[in-house]
């Protein structure tokens, strides 16, 4: 839900804090706005009982000392800068007051609300004025006389500890809000680090051949957890590949070990027969021989390939030298079908290779181009350096390819629709491609050209 | 040719023996490297044929042993492992040639020829075909008046279907002694590459026939 709220870019421990920011700023509001509320109305009802007892105080005063006892008790008191006090008649004329400077401003009624009758009786009242910031807690009360004692409080010393504990509570909440950063500090450091670290090393595993583990020292359990789990799969991965390594081996040395001794006896026969028939139908067998030897191959590269369990034997190899003597190889076959075969110009390419394989590959993708492209048509070669590797590139004039089938023609056992019925092939020519092509960390691919025809390409990476 | 055999698979042992026999090179089979080793050590051989997975121990190592002895006798490999890593490991540890199972039986003794060619330090220089002739310093055939231009690799292909005369090659063979390469590239180049040669050499009425044998390869003859 919050992650609509930024952008995706921002990373996460600047959300988290901005989140926590925001969070603890609400808090400290709000805390603020009730206490606000329950100690204004507790310091006003503190005011009004003040208000009481120092009115019933001054009319005793009154009662025995008369007015000057009552001023000089008023004048000794502490808090004469927010208390006030007025003596008046019963019809409001006024006889004396005690005003100080900082309440003047505030109307004082000429009547209570309430009618005084005997004496004793008292009236409560609140009054604020629109150029004063304070308030005015105002009692009066009936005196012996027959005359109104008027007592003033302003709420200023209300307001004061209102303030000071605002202040306190600002203090407190942003130091909670310190303290509550701490989570996002530990985030950081045993979540996010670890994952980075995750990351970092997942990309490692990109290379073929690498045997790199994550790591999570000192992370949160779950990440530890999550570590050991990928951990163990990519062990098990491991030991899988070594297992399919040795399999290949014991595979080819199975099957090609019968194989031979078929085909020996085979050929024995071939040549010991006088019979043209069965001679003919031996010579048939050898080639199909011949041809699942070829097959038992391919399968083993194409396997190992996708395992990144096939051994490359890199060379230093220099990439136009390979395709101009592949290019030179394939000429007279080209010829023989009318067709032009070229090799494009370009840099001269040094490439760390493994030279037989890459060759193989190139030349699965000129025999396809070969076999696909009709007589008259072209079939070109060219390369280009890319970073400190180098993609290859085989475009014909031929039908091209379906749309569709653009992804699917790279999977074992798929022939394009384009393919004749009288070429053979089991469809493992362009896997076999993408099998080297991936042993190397590359990759290779496939699109129509404008104008008709099919680029094929293999991007070998720099080692 | 005074041939070793070191191979522990009964069949192709056996096939293997026959052909040489019927060939005409005496052969003597082992079965195990220990065996082997002890007969290298007795008498000497012109080449050895080494399967490398042996009971005992591993043919490379056979050879290691063999080469730190000082004994510079040619090793074949006969193997059922095709990778390069596989074949260098192979030419590393000091044998001379390798090929893998299956093999057609005269690419086998092609090659064993070839070995047994080298260590004799026999190369003519030139020769005569009908009409023609070769000179193999120069790379040049000349036809009477006439000289035919063949490219580098024809060239190449020439010499090695004629440094085997009489032998059906298979396509395999030529592909890696003429182009390096281990694999069938599928398409029909070495075919194709047949018919130019042959092209180019029947015409002056050299005597020369490169005859296609269907499932076996390719065979040199002169009519002379």
């Amino acid at each position: 839900m919050f992650s609509k709220l930024w952008p995706e870019r921002l990373p996460s421990p600047w959300r988290l804090a901005l989140l926590m920011g925001l969070i603890v700023i609400v808090n400290i509001l709000l805390i603020l706005t009730f206490v606000r509320i329950a100690v204004s109305q507790d310091m006003r009802l503190v005011d009004r009982s003040r208000v009481t007892d120092d009115l019933i105080e001054y009319s005793v005063l009154y009662t025995n000392g008369g007015l000057n006892g009552m001023k000089k008790v008023f004048h000794a008191s502490q808090h004469i800068d927010w208390n006030a006090l007025r003596l008046t008649t019963a019809y409001g004329k006024v006889i004396h007051e005690e005003i100080p400077a900082e309440m003047k401003g505030f109307p004082w009624p000429e009547q209570t609300v309430k009618f005084l009758l005997e004496a004793g009786d008292m009236d409560l009242m609140e009054i604020s004025s629109p150029d004063q910031p304070l308030r005015l807690h105002l009692g009066a009360i009936r005196l012996w006389d027959g005359n109104t004692l008027w007592f003033g409080r302003s709420d200023i010393q209300a307001r004061r500890h209102l303030a000071n504990i605002e202040r306190h509570l600002w203090f407190a909440g942003l130091t909670a809000a310190l303290i509550s950063f701490l989570p996002v500090v530990w985030y950081m450091h045993d979540v996010l680090r670890p994952i980075q670290s995750f990351i970092v090393s997942a990309e490692r595993m990109r290379v073929p051949g690498s045997n790199t583990r994550l790591r999570a020292p000192g992370a949160i359990p779950e990440l530890k957890a999550l570590a050991n789990v990928v951990n163990t799969g990519l062990d098990q991965i491991r030991a899988l590949t070594r297992e399919l390594q040795s399999t290949n081996d014991f595979l080819a040395h199975e099957l090609r070990t019968p194989l031979a001794r078929v085909r020996g006896n085979l050929e024995h026969f071939h040549d010991q027969t006088d019979n043209e028939m069965a001679r003919e139908a031996a010579a048939r067998s050898l080639e199909e021989i011949d041809r699942a030897t070829q097959l038992v191959q391919t399968l083993l590269t194409i396997r190992a390939g996708d395992h990144v369990a096939l051994r490359l034997h890199r060379q230093v190899t220099s990439l136009d030298g390979l395709l101009s003597s592949l290019v030179e190889l394939f000429i007279p076959a080209a010829e023989d079908r009318r067709l032009t075969l070229t090799l494009g110009t370009g840099l001269s390419l040094t490439l760390n290779v493994d030279r037989e394989l890459l060759t193989q590959a190139v030349s699965n993708l000129l025999d396809n181009a070969l076999a696909y492209t009709h007589a008259g048509g072209e079939v070109k070669v060219s390369w280009m350096g890319e970073g400190t590797g180098a993609v290859i590139t085989v475009e014909d004039t031929g039908p091209g390819l379906h749309p569709e089938e653009l992804e699917v023609i790279w999977d074992r056992y798929v022939r394009g629709s384009a393919a004749r019925p009288k070429t053979s092939g089991m469809g493992l020519g362009l896997s076999l491609v993408r099998s080297i092509a991936m042993a190397h960390g590359g990759n290779a691919g496939g699109q129509n050209r404008e104008g008709g025809g099919a680029t094929f390409w293999i991007y070998i990476p720099g080692a | 040719m005074n041939l070793l055999l070191v191979e522990d698979e009964p069949e192709l042992g056996r096939q293997v023996a026959v052909w040489m026999n019927d060939a005409g090179h005496p052969l003597h089979w082992e079965k195990t490297g220990t065996q082997a080793l002890a007969s290298l050590r007795q008498q000497s051989w012109d080449v050895v044929i080494l399967d490398v997975g042996l009971p005992d121990m591993d043919g490379f190592s056979l050879v290691q042993k063999l080469r730190r002895d000082g004994v510079r006798t040619p090793v074949l490999f006969l193997t059922a492992r095709a990778e390069v890593s596989d074949r260098v490991r192979g030419l590393a540890a000091g044998g001379d040639d390798y090929l893998t199972k299956p093999f057609a039986f005269e690419e086998l003794l092609a090659r064993l020829e070839a070995l047994n060619r080298r260590a004799n330090n026999h190369v003519p220089t030139h020769r005569r075909l009908g009409k023609c002739r070769l000179d193999f310093v120069r790379r040049r055939v000349s036809c009477g008046p006439e000289s035919v231009e063949l490219q580098p690799r024809e060239w190449c292909l020439l010499e090695v279907l004629m440094n085997h005369e009489g032998r059906v090659l298979p396509k395999k063979f030529l592909l890696e002694q003429v182009w390096d390469i281990h694999f069938d590239p599928g398409t029909n180049v070495v075919d194709a590459m047949v018919c130019r040669l042959r092209r180019k050499l029947e015409m002056p009425g050299s005597g020369v026939l490169i005859e296609t044998i269907r499932g076996k390869g390719y065979v040199f003859k002169t009519l002379a």
